[in-house]
């Protein structure tokens, strides 16, 4: 029998599907190979942290900041301590402010590797994802001799940090960013610079400047498709006005861009990283705050700048120990938006690259 | 040590000269299971990343011959529950542990999936997962080191070479 | 200097819809009311100088006798920021939908319908996106009682195709 055309079909893809990268899921409409479109259907992990924060008193909702971008947990964290703060007007001492920037771009570092290793992991290219993790390694034993826990590091405190870093850590952060000129070329020949990795991902998953804008879409994903737009340099908070550091921007808008800009993030962190241990003075590393954190009534939205994305925290007090609402605005959960618009009219290969370059975390898509 | 036993310890060390071995058929085949795992890569959160990371260079979870994180439940002995379990994924999660074949095992890896963690009082998350399928090892911790979870596998190893020994413990909830 | 223009263009507008500006902690605030939100985000998005075009945050928050939408306004060109706080009833929650003007506010819109139960009108697709499609509630709102810790533990029962 002879079948003229093809047939139109859907395919369910996930929750559980080793290249989701956790509980997302998708239904996949195919014409042939090719994707007509995608539905993203998430919520897997939805664990309801907006309305555990309204019964937990300030300080007790910082573990659970790590929680949300598993991967940086560090970074989410600085974004509700320094919302906190905003909101009571806390002044947070100077070695407590070049720790945080430490820990966040150790956590951003770390997040990027982490990409770049599962993205090559999607793509059946193992040797990226050892050596990543490898260096990843090296990072989360930072963390650990610091907080004892390896990813979820519960560190910062509303008004600093929750203890000083043990001596052996300066010596161990100089000889991993003494090492990282080396690690960026390694990565660089074993995966960006690969024919196959290339082939695959060049010119593949296009999304263009206005779509990005249009869908809102924020970090690294934005600066790929050609906006140079960075939370810290646009709106420093914290100590970040104080570092020299570019804002790498790639016009390439595809997958292979959105790949390589998260190289080009570690570069630039590593210079910040430099700036902060030479620049990090000694003293307290914790204000002066009162033990019952009791911020007037009001509101405040502070943005930082996630690896994932923007992340935003709206908290509104009423005057009372624990706050009326915390509204988390996730980078990752917007960026979503973007695939249906990349991923239509490529072949379901495709689909794992492209899904890949987007750099979801199910905790920050989720909550 | 006893008459007995020495009879029994010489009757098995003349058999092996001849390279035969007595054993009960469940035993053999538990001692091979218990030798590679082949677990299911069933990653919910947190924990995934570090039930990853067990499998990397360093921890090498390898050298047990634990490494065959499989992505269909149907070639899978063993599902690890690495994260918090929501109300929405339960039924999902219950499905891939009916679809491995048997015998099949099960072990909860983290605080969540033990008893919810510091997510038990949320209005999205099942407080523990054995109230989903039923768990053979907890492994706390948030989330536990790569270390933890080969610790726990190898607990699991303990438990199914001898499995009346497992029994003694009781769980009470 | 743009803070200023930005505050000028913000109460003329405020007078045309009636609507009220403060300012917290270095913010613009406008409060408006719900019939008048996509009159306001268009004009917002298309002011002259000050353009605050890219739609930041979209959240619902519950004030226990009426709900409110409140929008994080800022661009990618420029230093200014604007929040607009649209009250909504809370018998009759609907509002306008800022779909027409990002297509990025589709998660962002069907999360408050998720959450506080808020319609909003216009919108392509609005269901359920974090809880199940047969969920009972809108665990945002501040009367929403959480299921015991038994309920939780059973299974629920899953659609086919879900």
């Amino acid at each position: 029998m002879i079948i003229d055309g093809t047939q139109e079909y859907s395919v369910n893809m996930g929750p559980q599907h080793p290249s989701t990268h956790g509980v997302f899921r998708m239904v996949v409409h195919l014409d042939g190979e090719v994707v007509t479109n995608v539905e993203p259907k998430i919520g897997y992990l939805h664990r309801g942290l907006e309305k555990m924060a309204e019964s937990r008193t300030y300080n007790q909702f910082v573990p659970y900041t790590d929680r949300l971008d598993y991967l940086a947990g560090p970074h989410n964290s600085l974004g509700y301590v320094q919302a906190v703060e905003k909101l009571m007007g806390i002044e947070v001492p100077e070695r407590a402010e070049y720790l945080r920037v430490i820990f966040a771009e150790l956590g951003r570092v770390a997040s990027h590797l982490f990409m770049i290793a599962s993205g090559s992991l999607d793509i059946c290219g193992w040797t990226p994802w050892s050596y990543c993790t490898r260096d990843r390694e090296r990072i989360l034993d930072l963390f650990e001799m610091t907080a004892g826990n390896r990813m979820t590091l519960n560190y910062f405190r509303i008004g600093g940090v929750s203890h000083d870093v043990p001596d052996e850590f300066m010596p161990a952060l100089k000889s991993f960013l003494d090492d990282m000129p080396e690690m960026i070329e390694e990565y660089y020949g074993i995966f960006f610079g690969n024919e196959i990795a290339q082939s695959r991902m060049k010119s593949v998953g296009i999304l263009p400047k206005e779509l990005a804008e249009n869908l809102l879409i924020t970090g690294a994903n934005l600066r790929a498709s050609g906006v140079q737009y960075d939370v810290r340099k646009a709106e420093p908070y914290g100590i970040y006005n104080r570092f020299n550091f570019n804002v790498p921007v790639l016009y390439g808008c595809d997958t292979y861009d959105r790949h390589f800009i998260r190289l080009l993030e570690i570069q630039e962190s590593r210079k910040i990283l430099q700036q902060a241990l030479r620049d990090i003075p000694e003293g307290p590393v914790v204000a002066k705050v009162p033990k019952v954190i009791k911020p007037q009534v009001g509101k405040v939205y502070h943005r930082v700048e996630n690896p994932k994305g923007e992340m935003g925290w709206y908290i509104v007090s009423n005057g009372t120990t624990k706050p009326a609402r915390v509204r988390i605005r996730t980078g990752a959960f917007v960026n979503v938006q973007m695939l249906p618009a990349i991923v239509t009219g490529w072949k379901i290969q495709d689909l794992v690259t492209i899904f890949a370059s987007m750099d979801l975390v199910l905790g920050e898509v989720d909550k | 040590m006893d008459v007995r036993r020495e009879k029994e310890l010489r009757d098995a060390e003349a058999a092996a000269e001849k390279n035969i071995l007595l054993t009960s058929v469940e035993k053999f085949l538990n001692w091979g299971r218990v030798h590679s795992f082949w677990p299911c890569s069933f990653g919910l959160a947190c924990c995934a990343i570090e039930m990853a990371s067990s499998g990397d260079p360093r921890y090498d979870l390898s050298r047990f011959g634990y490494e065959v994180f499989q992505a269909s439940p149907r070639q899978a002995d063993l599902m690890i529950v690495a994260g918090t379990l929501t109300r929405k994924m339960a039924p999902i999660a219950r499905r891939i542990y009916d679809q491995m074949p048997e015998p099949k095992w099960v072990i909860a890896m983290g605080n969540c999936a033990c008893s919810g963690g510091p997510f038990a009082d949320s209005y999205a998350v099942v407080p523990g997962a054995d109230s989903i399928v039923p768990i053979d090892v907890y492994i706390p911790g948030c989330p536990p080191r790569p270390e933890s979870l080969m610790f726990g596998m190898l607990h699991l190893k303990q438990k199914i070479q001898n499995p009346a020994k497992a029994r003694l413990i009781k769980h009470v909830k | 200097m743009l803070n200023e223009i930005l505050r000028v263009r913000v109460s003329e507008l405020a007078d045309k819809v009636t609507g009220q500006v403060e300012e917290s902690l270095g913010v613009l605030e406008l409060t408006i009311n719900y019939p008048y939100v996509l009159e306001v985000l268009t004009c917002v998005k298309n002011f002259p100088d000050v353009p605050c075009d890219f739609l930041h945050d979209l959240a619902g928050m519950d004030l226990e006798d009426h709900f409110e939408v409140v929008y994080q306004l800022s661009s990618l060109r420029g230093p200014q920021r604007l929040r607009i706080i649209a009250t909504v009833e809370r018998e009759n929650p609907v509002i306008d939908s800022a779909t027409p003007l990002w297509k990025g506010a589709d998660f962002l819109e069907r999360e408050a319908f998720d959450m506080f139960g808020i319609q909003f009108r216009g919108h392509p697709n609005l269901k359920r996106i974090y809880m199940w499609d047969d969920f009972e509630g809108y665990p945002l709102r501040k009367d929403y009682v959480i299921d015991s810790h038994e309920r939780r533990a059973m299974m629920r029962v899953r659609k086919e195709g879900e």
